[in-house]
């Protein structure tokens, strides 16, 4: 047994695993420094920066200085910076692998604070939705179009219709013709006439001689009857056909109009555009905003819910790197592997101190029973009343999650706040008295927010960007003799592609500032096209019309028939057998 | 790789008993299907300083054990699996999961779980079979290398006295 045995191999292994603790200990401070840079960046998408770690041992606490995250969108600008995170973290179940902090101290946070050196990490192509939130508000054109250019791409539908009927009218001309000459015609009255007049000369005596006459004279009538019911029945089709095309006609006299109309409401301003001019003017900035909020909302989602599944009856927890699955079996104190029990904050923005605490930070909220709350309040701040922001985060059933926030701002003054950035029609709330509700909540995956923003004592200041078109020139001077206003924003949809509305109560004010240099517009352009449409429309309506009025000829043949038909029955009708004797119809 | 190869080669020509070497081997399987940082490589570390089993080949095996294990990960991961979801191992499992010391080893992981059966498994019978095989070299392959007359020559060099005297063994 002792030539198995070697006592010295147990200093050697003290030594060796001594010198390995000793050698983590020394580096663990940088360790945890780059750990919480390349995580941040992960989070944030742009680059995170701290400026020391400090790990103690006895007891178990983190310390971390100097904390920037860089703004996406505005590298040279940090989102926030934190100025100390302070926390002791529950040793013994780091030891199980669950990090469990009581408490955290996050002192001095600040936003949008200049840095030294750029914070990009990528120039990711920006997606297509933040494109279109970033798009600037579009001027609409006074420019009068080019007629003809105009009437090269446009197509007119009223000269197709007309052709379109001109063919048709032409078929049906045809057909009638046709129609007109397989009926009945003079000869065929001639022929009955001469019938008639055999009859008359018959002098026939005796009874039997009478009841033969009276038989042939009945044939005669019933032989006329049926051409003039013939020639009858092709008149009343004749006049629903007539009818038929007469409207046609009429609505092809309409038809360059209605092109007229539509060619304006293309290329002119439509006065339902000017509905909501809210929507037009600051939709980009506003919809810039909310897309910030739900980006952030996007990046806090693995904070508050971890993917997880069942396998066999037990849960299985996918772990965010690495291979394989940890299995997760039934705690008899359960307690989730990553939980931060109460954060107390403080925030400087540059109006004063915002205080507040987020409860219960963990992606197990299933497993802590308790959804993740906060509360911010700031009173007896710089240019600002009472502000408080609240909300839940409710994942403790991960299939009905429930976020909710609401934000209160009273009394905000604000000062150079930039409504609409756009080069041609910028607009700045100089200075106004704001009230700001907010309301959101993220239901099965669908987002509710509305925003409302109360403004008093406003002055507006609203740039025309050295344009001379009249209408940035009467949307400005409107605005900037608005002092009181409110604007709602609603948000509906999913976070990947929801809807901001923007409602306000200048739009009205908007709209009848604007209105009349758009009707004078409108209706400018509306003379210029009808002009070039008649031109170019003119010559095939009056062939239509021409074509039409043909029509009229076969009508005059049918009644002209008919009245000839109409004569010869009645002549039948006074035919006896020998002159003496009435005939019974 | 050709240094690997050299120490293997030492080491199997050395005077290491074959049960040093394969019961070396046997534990750096262990260790290298293992987590490096988890307390039963601790373990086996501790095991393998104080027990006279030969280290080189124990490093060695380590090193070629640890790369195959990540080409193992498929094949750990469902056994692993399928052992922590033994509907009888489930009492056995909770109460170890509840305990700090299995927490800290990652046993609930299915590839450690996996990759700790799968050594298990075949410790045993790949201690065997290296140590038959140690034997079997010795007695035959360098038993015939020796009596070569190259051989002979290289022994008999002044070179190889003093490179013995100075290596401490003949190789």
């Amino acid at each position: 047994m002792k030539k198995w045995i070697r006592w010295q191999g147990l200093i050697s292994f003290l030594f060796v695993f001594g010198g390995i603790t000793a050698f983590m200990l020394l580096v663990v401070d940088g360790c945890v420094e780059r750990t919480v840079e390349k995580a941040g960046t992960w989070m944030a998408g742009a680059k995170v920066d701290l400026r020391g770690a400090d790990v103690k041992l006895f007891p178990l606490g983190v310390t971390l200085k100097g904390l920037q995250v860089t703004d996406k969108d505005e590298p040279m600008t940090n989102a926030v910076e934190i100025s100390r995170i302070a926390f002791s973290l529950d040793g013994l179940n780091l030891f199980r692998r669950k990090v469990i902090i009581d408490e955290m101290a996050v002192e001095g946070v600040r936003f949008g604070t200049l840095r030294k050196t750029s914070g990009a990490v990528t120039k990711e192509p920006k997606k297509k939705k933040e494109a279109a939130e970033d798009s600037p508000f579009a001027l609409p054109s006074f420019d009068m179009p080019d007629m003809k250019k105009v009437l090269q791409e446009e197509e007119l539908r009223s000269l197709a219709e007309i052709d379109a009927l001109k063919a048709d009218i032409k078929k049906a001309k045809e057909e009638w013709k046709k129609r007109t000459d397989e009926l009945p015609d003079k000869a065929s009255t001639e022929e009955y006439r001469k019938r008639i007049k055999e009859i008359r000369k018959d002098k026939g005596r005796g009874i039997k001689d009478i009841q033969a006459q009276l038989k042939v004279a009945s044939d005669i009538k019933d032989d006329i009857d049926r051409d003039l019911r013939k020639i009858r029945e092709a008149r009343q089709a004749f006049s629903n056909d007539l009818t038929s095309l007469r409207k046609r006609v009429d609505a092809a006299e309409k038809a360059p109009m209605d092109d007229v109309r539509r060619i304006r409401d293309k290329y002119g301003i439509s006065p339902q555009g000017l509905q909501n001019m809210t929507q037009l003017l600051f939709g980009g900035q506003i919809s810039g905003w909310i897309g910030k909020g739900v980006y952030w909302y996007d990046r806090l989602k693995p904070v508050l819910e971890r993917s997880k599944e069942k396998k066999d009856g037990v849960q299985v927890v996918k772990p965010a790197r690495g291979s394989g699955v940890d299995v997760r079996f039934k705690e008899y104190q359960p307690l989730p592997n990553f939980l931060i029990k109460k954060i107390n904050t403080s925030v400087q923005p540059e109006t004063g101190t915002f205080t507040g605490n987020i409860r219960n930070i963990t992606p197990d909220q299933d497993v802590l029973k308790a959804p993740m709350t906060f509360a911010f309040s700031g009173s007896n701040m710089k240019d600002v009343g009472p502000v408080t922001f609240e909300g839940v985060f409710d994942h403790v059933d991960p299939a009905g999650s429930d976020d909710r926030m609401s934000l209160r701002v009273q009394d905000y003054r604000v000062k150079g706040l930039a409504l609409s950035r756009s080069s041609d029609l910028p607009v700045t709330l100089e200075q106004g008295l704001v009230d700001l509700t907010m309301n959101g909540a993220y239901r099965k995956n669908n987002i509710t927010a509305t925003l409302t923003a109360r403004v008093s004592s406003a002055k507006m200041s609203a740039g025309t960007g050295g344009s001379s078109n009249r209408f940035t020139q009467a949307v400005s001077s409107t605005l900037m003799k608005v002092s009181d206003f409110t604007l709602t924003a609603d948000v509906q949809g999913t976070p990947e592609d929801y809807k901001v509305r923007i409602s306000s109560d200048l739009d009205r004010v908007l709209k009848d500032a604007a209105g009349a240099v758009v009707k004078e517009h409108t209706d400018k352009l509306e003379q210029k096209l009808k002009v070039a449409v008649f031109e170019k429309a003119g010559g095939p309506l009056k062939e239509l019309k021409e074509s039409f009025s043909g029509m009229g000829g076969i009508g005059d043949r049918l009644s002209s028939k008919d009245g000839q038909f109409s004569d010869v029955s009645k002549e039948a009708g006074q035919s006896g057998g020998s002159g003496r004797i009435k005939l019974p119809f | 790789m050709i240094k690997a190869i050299a120490k293997l080669i030492k080491v199997l020509n050395s005077e290491s008993e074959p049960g040093q070497i394969s019961l070396a081997v046997g534990f750096s399987m262990v260790a290298g299907f293992l987590p490096f940082f988890s307390p039963a490589t601790i373990v086996i570390f501790l095991i393998v300083f104080l027990l006279r089993v030969n280290m080189t080949a124990f490093f060695l095996g380590t090193a070629l054990f640890s790369g195959a294990a990540y080409l193992l990960d498929t094949l750990f991961h469902p056994v692993g699996l399928a052992i922590l979801s033994i509907g009888a191992l489930q009492e056995i499992w909770t109460s170890m999961y509840n305990m700090t010391i299995w927490r800290l080893q990652k046993f609930n992981n299915s590839i450690v779980m996996g990759g700790f059966a799968v050594s298990l498994l075949f410790f045993m019978p790949l201690v065997l079979l290296l140590n038959l095989a140690i034997r079997r070299y010795r007695d035959t392959i360098l038993a015939w290398i020796r009596k070569t007359k190259l051989a002979q020559m290289v022994k008999a060099s002044k070179i190889y006295g003093i490179y013995t005297t100075l290596s401490g063994g003949e190789v």
